[in-house]
């Protein structure tokens, strides 16, 4: 730890697990211990992947909204290539990779996976150079749009580099393949540490661990035992393992019962999917995904919507949600309540929604009113 | 999982050319759980490989009325064994036996069906009608369906259903 960080960590005292929030590594806290005490006239730097289709609207939403609250972010927006680059052998040139590392933070739009061979696809780059470990989506009701589900109030938290999309995948004879699962102690305990972290410093009472262990007994056995020894560090939070098949059952019939998850790769795909569901689709989702040192990219995890792209019709809130998200982790918590208050609003309130929601607003109406409504 | 679940799918395809009548379409599983709690009447007969299709079954078990009705069966080249669709979370419980709170309704439409792979089918309408009359009534529910009913008195109702 450098001796700046280790006179700020004294300084701060008893509040530093506060202020450091949710990086788990001493560079990460230093990063945010550096943010706290600059001046609050300094913009802070994040890459903005406004992505393919409806990505540029969304995204000029985005910046419409923080600017109206004032937020002190200066954008350093990339886009995808056109062509391979060949330090990345991905569409996503080395540049805009080493933004995100710079930055520390970002958000991205939609991106659409170019067709063909000899390249990686742009999630994948992103999550192998960041080393984005944990993705978390926080689902919860809007109030104004009327699911099933009343209650919901989750975050699911998904380990994202390992488990059953590890990549390895063989044929042993022609109509036999296997394929390879891989849980790692270092990648369980990483993302348990986050899990647990995370809900403390958000105030939650419940991490509840999901997993198949009675019947894949080693690996999703590790996955237990290492979320059990973190839990051991949090005796104040309430700690339950739930098998996946009843976790979905549960979820269905009353997702109230549910507050934190934390689940291995392919459980948390589908979890964190069926939750979206739950509450109103992948157009309304926000999600972040945690890297090592305290990078975190937000995300709209929904499609490019090719479609309607270029038509002003498309919804900006999964966009905007997730730049919340992103404030929340620089701590600019003041600015995140307004925006999220305004959005919240905005739908609840009923008279400008978007074509996806039942309304007949355009991106560029929906975008003012949630302005008006700071 | 382009391989593993990639040979699933072409076995899929292979098969699905031989009924041209029956529609036929792939989903991812993420997707497919969204789509379940958003729109389940999107979906009729769904096959999947062993993993998804627990999980599966159990949202859609939970989405239609949890474990206590769901039925199912397991079937083999040589044999067929008919059990509860969906995992029950409180299997082994003394405690929830002596209770006497359990739905038989599961079990009861599960042995229907094992009626309709014995090839009995006027004896599995039956015993299918007088539970659906049963639970269409509302008037004798065991507790996970918000009655009070205890399991002997949902038998006796659909034994005195039962024409």
């Amino acid at each position: 730890m450098t001796m700046a960080a280790f006179l700020a960590r004294r300084l701060i005292g008893n509040r530093s697990s506060q202020i450091l929030g949710t990086s788990c590594s001493s560079s990460g806290a230093f990063i945010s211990v550096a943010r706290a005490f600059s001046s609050s006239t300094t913009p802070i730097k994040a890459t903005l992947f406004p992505g393919d289709g409806i990505g540029p609207e969304i995204a000029e939403s985005v910046k419409q909204v923080f600017t109206a609250a004032d937020v002190a972010i200066e954008w350093d927006e990339h886009y995808v290539s056109t062509e391979v680059d060949p330090r990345t052998n991905s569409f996503l040139t080395w540049e805009s990779l080493q933004s995100v590392l710079d930055n520390k933070v970002g958000l991205k739009g939609p991106m659409a996976t170019p067709i063909g061979k000899g390249h990686r696809s742009l999630n994948l780059t992103l999550r192998k150079e960041l080393n984005l470990y944990a993705n978390v989506r926080p689902c919860y009701s809007l109030p104004g749009y009327k699911t099933r589900y009343d209650d919901v109030d989750l975050i699911t938290i998904r380990e994202n580099t390992e488990g059953e999309y590890s990549g390895l995948e063989h044929q042993v004879v022609k109509g036999v393949v296997e394929s390879i699962k891989i849980i790692t102690r270092k990648a369980s305990m990483r993302v348990a540490e986050y899990a647990f972290l995370y809900a403390k410093t958000h105030g939650r009472k419940k991490v509840s661990a999901i997993h198949k262990a009675n019947i894949m007994q080693k690996t999703d056995g590790l996955f237990l035992q290492c979320c059990d020894e973190v839990a051991k560090k949090y005796p104040e939070i309430y700690y339950e393992k739930v098998v996946i098949d009843n976790c979905c059952m549960m979820l269905v019939k009353n997702p109230a019962l549910f507050d934190v998850l934390v689940m291995p790769n392919l459980y948390g795909d589908i979890i964190s999917d069926l939750c979206a569901g739950l509450v109103g689709g992948l157009g309304l989702t926000p999600s972040c995904n945690i890297g090592e040192d305290g990078i975190a990219l937000a995300e709209a995890v929904h499609g490019s919507a090719p479609d309607i792209a270029g038509k002003n019709l498309a919804n900006p809130t999964a966009l905007l949600l997730s730049g919340v998200m992103m404030l929340r982790h620089l701590k600019l918590n003041k600015q995140a309540e307004q925006i999220h208050s305004a959005i919240i609003n905005t739908i609840a309130e009923g008279k400008y929604r978007t074509a996806d929601l039942g309304g007949t607003s355009t991106t560029t109406d929906f975008t003012k009113a949630i302005c008006d409504h700071l | 999982m382009k391989l593993a679940d990639g040979l699933f799918l072409e076995s899929c395809r292979e098969v699905a050319k031989k009924y041209p009548s029956i529609t036929y379409n792939e989903i991812i599983v993420d997707n497919c759980c969204m789509q379940l709690v958003a729109k389940p009447e999107q979906f009729d007969v769904m096959v999947t490989p062993n993993l998804y299709g627990n999980l599966v079954a159990n949202t859609a078990a939970g989405i239609a009325g949890g474990t206590g009705v769901m039925p199912g069966g397991n079937v083999g080249a040589d044999h067929a064994v008919f059990e509860q669709g969906a995992s029950a979370g409180n299997v082994g419980k003394d405690k929830i036996v002596l209770e006497n709170k359990a739905n038989p309704v599961a079990l009861l439409l599960s042995s229907a069906m094992m009626l309709r792979h014995l090839q009995f089918p006027s004896f599995a309408d039956r015993l299918e009608t007088a539970v659906k009359k049963v639970i269409a009534e509302g008037k004798c529910r065991t507790k996970d369906l918000g009655g009070t009913s205890t399991t002997q008195q949902v038998v006796d109702a659909v034994i005195a259903k039962l024409d």
